[in-house]
């Protein structure tokens, strides 16, 4: 009896030791994509310490060997773009910034387009990065001609925007800066091309309600209009 | 023999221990399931919007009608004085000025001058609440404490571009007695800051109100959370309604309601519109407003359309039933758990999201953070108020009859002409025996001389039978999908043309082709 009390004592420690080394209870699985994918071993769970949120979780760590898990799934993403840069058709002269997100889902790096550091309107790509590592993409990037900044006809701004003047104004809550963009004209017909435009804040004179307007630099054609979120029915 | 039985007796223990751990597993609770761990600690100080640091601001929250439960209550009334509560205001750049180096408050302009806006006294920020200075104190604290909350929550905003706060502001057109408030993203421009009004200055200001900046300000976690991928696109530019408008309100509601614990909002803002001290939208049933999908996707011929926000506070019920389960399930943080769920589904939304998506996402959501253990809690919050998550296949198309007409700026019909805006009058006919979901026509351009604006417009569910009419008498033209000709193209030569797409969750495409 003796002896099977001291097998038992020997199997509780044996199994708590197992759980203990096992335990994914209190496991970041961002972490472990981001220690992964950097060929690192899991850290044990002393390692990790308790539980909080993602600042106390580099605390635990220490200066030599933190691995931070935004800086990898940025060097992921930026991996998983140039793997499928060809098969996407991304232009050589297109410049792709990067923002980094963060959810408890993983990190997303959506890359805005640009062209001569002009922004390509509704442009972008999103690379997300999901709590194993896994990478996946939503491409809202269409393949266009290079648009030649430097022949380029363009009304000047006042002009465009004075035409305009029985429905649109100067928006005096929100100044008017005219910025250079470039709009892609997709028709089902013909295959898209750029357009260089005006993007300005305005106020629709009719309703009184704030909007983006993007007028075509060649014409001051209406181009499109993106619309303010309201609380109430404008 | 007795070493044999000792085995045997040992090996007995282990498979017991075996099953232990094993029934602990499959009894995992809320937080023991994947994604990254919480400071509950640190949420449950925010969630009492709880700061250590800063200088103080003296705020009758969330507003004067909710802190007295007195729905007669006025701002001017000298008793709110008794009401107010001490807050830290945390980051400011300099303590005697409403701004860090993400958040600018202002009153009516974002180049509003330094000297028209509040500054700190020897008390702090105090105002009355009558004083637009309080308002531009509220603003502050309301903005911080839920942007903190969502962060804490393990989200991050983009904040490449800071958010103004025009704290008590009117609208072009008319005066200080119109109420409304405007969030925008100005998506299109990575130079233009964000944009929040509050317009209106009224004995019921939508500034004094905590429950109008979580609002917009859950708009703002909206745009981040799905990485501006433009979840309502459609109604950025111009649609009327989309099931992506109505889960933008949604959300922007429950995040608000449930981090104030009181399921509804805008009752102060609603004493400019009615006296009986009712909520503007509630995330609760009451026995006389239970609401169904059907009372608020259909149209019924009469003119009578989908409208977001009343989809919208159809949604937030949903949730809220959903947050109850969680709250069931671990009183002191299922409320927490259930606001990163909510979050987390709107990260996984595409372009132009339907309620189905929205549907699918919070299964999807609750698959990866709690191991699926809610998705009859969340199938049945849906299918309990109507939504039908599998709805049968249609065979037949939507018929569509539409005829190219102008439109002015006041949404007037007109002829077509060069230069000038292009809508439709339309007829979308449900032919079969069974409700079509989610309808929706989209325009397309297939002449480099004529540029879709509003691209797409949704009407909602369509009964067997019934038809969307827009024009004609019914729905006004702004209903419609439109487009502008180029000043040089002629009409009438059939040198433009176009196609409408007739889309539905649960039909067949159709398209017409047509010409101007």
């Amino acid at each position: 009896m003796k002896r099977f009390f001291q097998l038992c004592v020997v199997a509780v420690t044996l199994a708590l030791v197992a759980l203990y080394l096992t335990g994914e209870t209190d496991f970041e699985w961002q972490e472990h994509a981001a220690i992964q994918a950097k060929g690192f071993q899991r850290p044990s769970k002393g390692s990790l310490g308790s539980a909080s949120m993602l600042p106390a979780a580099r605390d635990r760590v220490r200066d030599e060997s933190f691995i931070d898990p935004e800086q990898v799934a940025l060097e992921k993403a930026n991996e998983y773009l140039k793997s499928h840069r060809e098969e996407w058709h991304i232009q050589s002269f297109h410049e792709l910034r990067s923002e980094m997100e963060t959810s408890p889902l993983g990190h997303s790096v959506r890359y805005d387009v640009y062209q001569d550091g002009i922004p390509v309107l509704a442009s972008a790509i999103l690379v997300q990065i999901d709590l194993r590592g896994n990478a996946s993409a939503t491409i809202d990037y269409q393949a266009i001609e290079k648009i030649d900044l430097a022949n380029a006809k363009m009304m000047p701004f006042e002009e465009a925007l004075n035409n305009l003047s029985d429905k649109f104004g100067e928006d005096p809550a929100v100044p008017a800066t005219p910025r250079k963009v470039i709009l892609i004209n997709r028709t089902t017909q013909q295959a898209p091309f750029g357009e260089l435009a005006y993007l300005v804040s305005v106020i629709d004179k009719t309703h009184g309600t704030p909007l983006e307007l993007v007028l075509r630099a060649s014409d001051g054609q209406v181009l499109k209009k993106v619309f303010g979120r309201s609380e109430i029915r404008r | 023999m007795d070493f044999q039985r000792d085995i045997r007796r040992v090996i007995r223990f282990f498979i017991f221990v075996g099953l232990i751990a094993l029934a602990s597993g499959c009894t995992r609770t809320l937080d023991q399931c994947g994604g990254p761990k919480l400071n509950l600690s640190q949420i449950s100080q925010l969630r009492k919007t709880l700061f250590s640091s800063g200088p103080m601001a003296a705020l009758v929250v969330p507003n004067p009608m909710d802190a007295t439960g007195n729905p007669a209550v006025l701002a001017t009334d000298t008793r709110l004085s008794q009401f107010d509560y001490g807050f830290n205001l945390p980051d400011l750049l300099n303590p005697n000025r409403l701004e860090s180096a993400f958040l600018k408050i202002r009153i009516s302009s974002i180049s509003d001058a330094a000297s028209l806006l509040a500054v700190a006294g020897s008390n702090g920020f105090a105002f009355s609440v009558t004083d637009v200075h309080y308002s531009e104190t509220m603003a502050y604290y309301a903005v911080t404490s839920i942007m903190k909350y969502v962060q804490a929550l393990g989200f991050s905003y983009n904040q490449t571009r800071p958010v103004y706060v025009l704290a008590q502001t009117t609208e072009q057109g008319h005066d200080a007695n119109y109420v409304n408030a405007y969030f925008e993203n100005n998506t299109l421009d990575p130079s233009q800051p964000r944009v929040m009004r509050m317009i209106g200055k009224t004995d019921f200001s939508p500034g004094q109100d905590r429950d109008m900046y979580w609002h917009e300000t859950g708009h703002f976690a909206n745009e981040s959370v799905s990485h501006e991928i433009g979840i309502d696109r459609a109604g950025e530019e111009g649609a009327f309604y989309t099931d992506g408008a109505a889960i933008h309100e949604c959300m922007a509601d429950i995040i608000a309601e449930s981090l104030a614990n009181k399921g509804y909002i805008g009752k102060w803002i609603n004493r400019n519109f009615t006296k009986d001290g009712s909520a503007l939208r509630s995330a609760m049933d009451t026995a006389s407003n239970k609401m169904t999908y059907s009372q608020v996707m259909n149209q019924d011929n009469t003119g009578t359309y989908p409208e977001r926000y009343k989809v919208a506070e159809w949604c937030t019920r949903a949730l809220w039933q959903i947050r109850q389960q969680f709250v069931k399930e671990d009183p002191n943080a299922g409320q927490v758990f259930s606001d990163r769920l909510f979050l987390s589904a709107v990260s996984l939304l595409p372009k132009d999201a339907s309620m189905a998506q929205f549907h699918e996402a919070l299964v999807s959501a609750d698959e990866q953070l709690h191991c699926g253990l809610h998705a009859n809690s969340i199938d049945n919050a849906f299918t309990s108020r109507g939504f039908e998550i599998s709805p049968s296949k249609l065979k037949t198309g939507l018929t569509i009859q539409a005829q190219a007409v102008g439109e002015d700026s006041s949404g007037n019909q007109t002829a077509l002409s060069s230069g000038g805006t292009v809508a439709f009058a339309l007829t979308v006919t449900n032919p079969n025996s069974e409700t079509a979901h989610n309808v929706r026509v989209v325009l397309e351009s297939q002449s480099a001389g004529f540029q879709v604006i509003t691209y797409l417009q949704g009407y909602g569910d369509l009964p067997a039978g019934k038809s969307a009419i827009v024009g004609n008498g019914s729905l006004p033209l702004s209903f419609s999908v439109s487009g502008q000709i180029d000043s040089s193209v002629p009409t009438g030569i059939g040198q433009i043309h176009y196609r409408l797409r007739v889309l539905s969750d649960n039909a067949p495409e159709v398209d017409k082709d047509g010409t101007l």
